[in-house]
Formats: C-alpha cells, sequence, structure tokens
C-alpha cells in the first residue's frame, strides 16, 4: 500500500470507530426507506440488531419498536422531532430524532437519534421546585394582602387591628427568612459561604440561642431545659454566627414540632477531641423510610408536612453545610418512645501555635 | 339560605373567607384539614365546597377523587380555592372534578365572594 492508501485506510477506520462509539444513534438509509447503516448507540435505542434489519424497509421488518417506526415517520431536514413512549416498567422515555441529508445522488438520508431522557427529567423537576418554591411564597403574600385590605376597611375594632398588624409582620419576617434560605443555598452551591473562625464558648452560644425561644415555648406551656450548661468549658474553633444558626435551627425545629406542653431538651458533652450538641424532644418523630433523606435540600417528612405544611426544608441542609466546614458532623437519632434527636459534633478547640 | 364548607389550613386566610361569606349571608362550616373536611362533607348537607389544595393529613385532590368516588357525594359542586397556579395542577383539579379555580393571592377576599356567588346563581343554588 502506498503512503497515500495508508493513511486513506487509516482515516476510514477512524471514522468507523467514531460513528460507533458515539452517543447518539445513526440510521442512514435510502430515499425509499432501505437500510444501510444502524451504528451500535441505535440499536440500543431501537432494540435492533443491525445484522437483522440491514437492507429492510420498515414494512419488512418483524416488530419494529416505536421508535424505529417513529424514525421513518416522514420529516422535514435539520428540524428536531420529539418523540416520546412509555417502556416495558412505565417508565416515559425522550427521544429527539433529526433528519440530515446524505448523497443527493445515492438518494440516502441520515438520521439521528438523541436520548434527552435525562435532560426532561431535569427540566420537570426544575419545574417542579418553581412551583413549589411559588407556593411558598404565595401563602405569605395573601395573608398580607388580605390583612391589608382589612386594615384599609371599616368596621375595624381593636383585636382586628393588632391581629391583620401581627399577621403582616409575621408573614413578613417568613418570606424574609424563606430569601435567606434560598439565597443560602444558592451560595452554598456557590462556594461562597464565608467563615470567620475564632473560640467559640458553645454553652454560652446555646443559651444565648435558646433565650430566643424561651417566650414562644413559654405561650405552648413547652420547657426547654440544657443539660450541663457549664460555662468555659465547652470550646470549639468555629464561626459564632454560623453555629449559633445550626443551632437555632434545631431548637427551632423541636419547638415547631413538639406537641404543647412537651419538653425540649439541650445537651452538651464532651470527650478528648470532640465537642457533642444535641437537641431532644418528644415531639412528632421522622417517619423511619425519611430519616436518610433529612438533611438533604428542601426534603421534608411527611410527618413534618402533616403538622406544619409550609415549612420550607432549607435548615437542615444548611446546617450539614456548616457542620462540615467546622469539620464536624450532623445527624439525627430516632427516639423509641417518640420523639427525634438532632445532633452534631465538632472538633475541640485546639491552640494554634 | 346556601351552606358552604370552606377546607383551608391557613388559619387566618380561613378566618377572613368565613366572616366575609357569612356577611354575604351563607351559612359557613369551617375545616382546617383535609380529613376533618372530608368527614364533615359526609355528616353534613352543604351546597357547596370551597377546597384547598395544599392541606393537612388529606390534600385536595385526595379529597376530589374521594368525593368524586361516591354517588351521593360527587353531586356537590366543588370550587379550588388555592395557591398553586401551575397549569398541571389547574388542569389536574378540573380533570378531578372541580367545577372553578380560584388562585387567592390573585383575588382578595371580597372578589372571591362575588365570583362565589355568581358561581351559585348560574347554577341555580341559593
Amino acid at each position: 500500500m502506498s503512503k497515500q492508501e495508508e493513511d486513506d485506510s487509516l482515516l476510514r477506520e477512524r471514522q468507523k470507530e467514531i460513528v460507533e462509539n458515539i452517543m447518539e444513534g445513526l440510521v442512514a438509509h435510502t430515499v425509499d426507506g432501505r437500510i444501510l447503516i444502524v451504528n451500535e448507540a441505535a440499536e440500543k435505542f431501537l432494540n435492533a440488531r443491525f445484522a437483522e434489519i440491514k437492507g429492510k424497509k420498515i414494512g419488512e421488518i418483524d416488530n419494529p419498536s416505536q421508535l424505529l417506526r417513529a424514525v421513518f415517520t416522514p420529516m422535514e431536514d435539520r428540524k428536531e422531532l420529539a418523540f416520546s413512549f412509555k417502556d416495558g416498567l412505565g417508565q416515559e422515555l425522550f427521544y429527539q430524532i433529526i433528519q440530515v441529508p446524505l448523497s443527493q445522488e445515492r438518494g440516502e438520508i441520515l438520521k439521528i437519534i438523541r436520548d434527552v431522557s435525562r435532560a426532561k427529567y431535569l427540566d420537570r423537576m426544575k419545574n417542579e421546585y418553581i412551583t413549589m418554591m411559588s407556593h411558598k411564597i404565595l401563602t405569605p403574600l395573601t395573608n398580607i394582602k388580605w390583612a391589608a385590605g382589612i386594615l384599609s376597611g371599616d368596621n375595624l375594632d381593636e383585636q382586628k387591628k393588632q391581629g391583620s398588624v401581627k399577621n403582616i409582620t409575621d408573614n413578613a419576617n417568613k418570606l424574609i427568612e424563606f430569601t435567606s434560605h434560598l439565597l443560602n443555598i444558592a451560595e452554598i452551591e456557590e462556594g461562597l459561604f464565608g467563615y470567620k473562625f475564632e473560640k467559640v464558648d458553645m454553652a454560652e452560644l446555646a443559651e444565648e440561642i435558646i433565650k430566643n425561644y424561651r417566650q414562644e415555648a413559654f405561650q405552648r406551656g413547652i420547657k426547654i431545659l440544657i443539660d450541663d450548661p457549664k460555662k468555659n468549658f465547652y470550646f470549639v474553633r468555629g464561626d459564632k454566627n454560623r453555629l449559633g444558626s445550626a443551632m437555632a435551627n434545631y431548637i427551632d425545629n423541636a419547638v415547631k414540632y413538639s406537641l404543647d406542653g412537651g419538653q425540649i431538651e439541650a445537651s452538651l458533652h464532651q470527650d478528648k477531641y470532640t465537642v457533642w450538641f444535641s437537641v431532644k424532644d418528644g415531639g412528632v418523630g421522622v417517619s423511619p423510610e425519611s430519616a436518610g433523606y433529612l438533611f438533604t435540600k428542601f426534603f421534608r417528612d411527611k410527618r413534618a408536612k402533616a403538622v406544619h405544611t409550609e415549612g420550607t426544608g432549607a435548615g437542615l441542609f444548611i446546617v450539614k453545610n456548616i457542620i462540615e466546614k467546622h469539620g464536624g458532623k450532623a445527624g439525627y437519632d430516632p427516639i423509641k418512645t417518640g420523639g427525634s434527636l438532632f445532633y452534631f459534633t465538632l472538633p475541640t478547640y485546639k491552640e494554634e501555635k | 339560605m346556601a351552606k358552604l364548607i370552606i377546607i383551608e389550613d391557613d388559619p387566618f386566610l380561613l378566618s377572613i373567607l368565613a366572616e366575609k361569606l357569612k356577611e354575604a349571608g351563607f351559612g359557613i362550616e369551617m375545616a382546617a384539614d383535609g380529613e376533618d373536611g372530608l368527614n364533615k362533607i359526609k355528616s353534613e348537607d352543604f351546597d357547596l365546597v370551597l377546597l384547598d389544595i395544599v392541606l393537612p393529613k388529606i390534600n385536595g385532590f385526595k379529597i376530589l377523587e374521594e368525593l368524586r368516588g361516591d354517588n351521593q357525594l360527587k353531586k356537590i359542586p366543588v370550587i379550588i380555592l388555592s395557591n398553586l397556579y401551575d397549569k398541571n395542577s389547574i388542569d389536574k383539579a378540573i380533570l378531578l372534578g372541580a367545577k372553578e379555580y380560584i388562585v387567592k393571592a390573585y383575588n382578595t377576599p371580597e372578589e372571591i365572594v362575588l365570583k362565589i356567588k355568581s358561581f351559585l346563581n348560574k347554577e341555580g343554588i341559593n
């Protein structure tokens, strides 16, 4: 073989390998529908072997798959055609088929088949997410809108006025909290969540955080106890604000999902290397099948939803992120008698040389 | 005088709707979760059900399914009052038998009362 012939042969080899290895399905056929080439990806999509359908028209093939039939429906050049089918397991699959003319003289046509199921799935997830978020925003806004309507009306007694004003304030705060959750999540995704590390007294911090919840707890007859609140004892190196947020999230959840008259117990322990903070409540608890998903983004357990339909579910995901940034672990233990124990661990404070 | 039940889990929105509808002359029953709502529909006579979709215990779609599956209950008209405004939810609710779909955030309580009044007039229910 001459050098030129060698090069040509190598080129053809490469082109063949490319056709065989690309992710898109390729089907080349004559103008009247006789199959010429079917690559490996197409074999997979069409559920057919090239050897069996080579040289045949669609009408001559036994039991062609829906997609194979779709490949031979009349279509315009270079216009994507979308097809969807349910497979044997009832799962919906999405494909795009594009027709490209090959050789005019030989009268040959190429069909490119793309599996876009994953893209469709992500698209649907995004739309569901947007719908869910819109609903979480619209509900507090409806409250604000209607409360403002009350305030601007006649027959305004003092009780109604106070109630409406409080409603506006509470719902505005809900929206602010929710927005900052959304932003936190966006920031976490971008790694922009800036941390400032210093020596933090965990007992002091816990007491500060719990103080914010005492009034709400008191109104519902809920007791918040702290086990071993020794000051000047449990030290970690951390971002005080972020650790405070993490604690607040646990306390807030415990209060929210506790039954009136119940008891919440925060505790601190430590050994040589680890400080352990936990919040125990006797509330609705977490359904066993959900325990693994608790700390994922926007997940809400069905029991929590049954008590409180509008929680954002963003908190635990942020807690996990905060604690992991500190070199610790966040987790959940179910309590046999009902209720939950949420904890996180952090490395004990070490003086820097 | 027509008798209505409002199934809505937000206490403030529920109280405003109830008050405005009472002022308009309707008999009002209330429920703050799906289970309570469904029980009341089964045990009392109503001319119209006002139904939220996102509800504790049993959601609005499930309630529509249950009503549709009962020969007596399916005759009671249902109007959805929800803050889900996506096409899928609306289509699903109508498919399950809801007569109308009102998005709370887009309406004042007064506007909702007017829509209900006009619906009942149209249906010849008083």
